[in-house]
């Protein structure tokens, strides 16, 4: 077993892995401590369920993720599905379901806009007083930079010939937001930590293609 | 008439929500300002002409349009399970 302690959103986290892979996937987020908030060893079955083509280093990995999102409401945090870029100290968080086009979004935000980084491309964490912050599990693209800041809009995305954005009611849009939040018990809990996180921050539908264009046109309506 | 304890009525992300506390995402359910006070009002051991009366008082709107708003809402609220009828 290799054990370590990594730090995300603000938490001392001991892992125990059987595979070095998740250790070098938490490089940027390893700290020297022995205090820990929680500790975090995932189960043979539980490396079964995630191992992707029998990739069980893999599936450790992911595994860890699943477990550690299941105890950050007792943290008042949740782990969410979405690609989050930051600009000018605050965070932009784009949610959709897998495959619609998160990260191609962001990286035309990445090639077309000054000033643009990310914070995660796939799985960051909120917290109850709406700060988003980066973590090692950012999907495929590895898209992730151990930093954090405070959010100050959701865009739902959907892919569409025609690039549209309009401000929507929050109380239009509890589905798709619960949807992409990670919730394996405590739901009360947490739509709790989403609503307080969500004070303030405008969410926005927007239907676009993949061109230069689609982002600018978000860039104008949602960056204040 | 009872209501499934179940479930809690909580005010989240601008709406009056329903919500399983058995964690199933699908079993959210959002209510209008009249279904909230339909289901507090049960919940608060008002029989179903009880509440009619409250409404009627409070809305202004006719006597058979409520009393049909008030059937729909209660039956729907007893197919999912969430009212039991004793």
């Amino acid at each position: 077993m290799i054990d370590f302690v990594i730090r995300i959103a603000e938490l001392n986290i001991g892992l125990s892995c059987q595979y070095d892979y998740t250790f070098r996937m938490c490089k940027d987020y390893l700290i020297e401590s022995n205090d820990v908030d929680f500790k975090i060893q995932v189960s043979e079955e539980d490396i079964d369920e995630y191992a992707l083509n029998d990739n069980r280093a893999y599936g450790e990995f992911f595994a860890i993720d699943m477990a550690i999102g299941a105890v950050l409401p007792k943290y008042d945090r949740c782990l969410i599905h979405g690609a989050c870029i930051k600009y000018n100290d605050l965070a932009y968080l784009f949610m959709a379901d897998s495959g619609v086009g998160k990260t191609t979004h962001i990286k035309l935000w990445l090639d077309n806009i000054d000033g643009v980084s990310v914070i995660n491309g796939d799985k960051p964490i909120i917290d109850c007083n709406g700060y988003v912050y980066g973590t090692p599990w950012s999907g495929k693209e590895r898209m992730n930079n151990n930093t954090k800041a405070k959010l100050a809009g959701v865009v739902l995305l959907s892919r569409s010939s025609e690039n549209h954005i309009e401000e929507i009611d929050k109380s239009s849009s509890i589905k798709e937001l619960m949807n992409q939040t990670y919730v394996k018990k405590d739901l009360i809990k947490s739509m709790e930590i989403i609503n307080n996180a969500l004070v303030n921050v405008p969410i926005y539908k927007m239907g676009c293609n993949v061109s230069k264009q689609a982002a600018l046109m978000c860039y104008k309506k949602i960056i204040k | 008439m009872k209501v499934n304890k179940n479930y809690v009525l909580k005010h989240l992300l601008d709406a009056d929500l329903l919500i399983n506390i058995n964690d199933e995402i699908s079993g959210v359910i959002k209510l209008n300002k009249t279904s909230k006070d339909i289901y507090s009002y049960i919940n608060d051991g008002l029989n179903k002409e009880e509440v009619i009366e409250k409404l009627s008082n409070e809305y202004d709107i006719d006597l058979e349009t409520l009393k049909k708003d008030v059937d729909e809402f209660i039956n729907e609220m007893i197919q999912r399970g969430i009212f039991i009828n004793e």
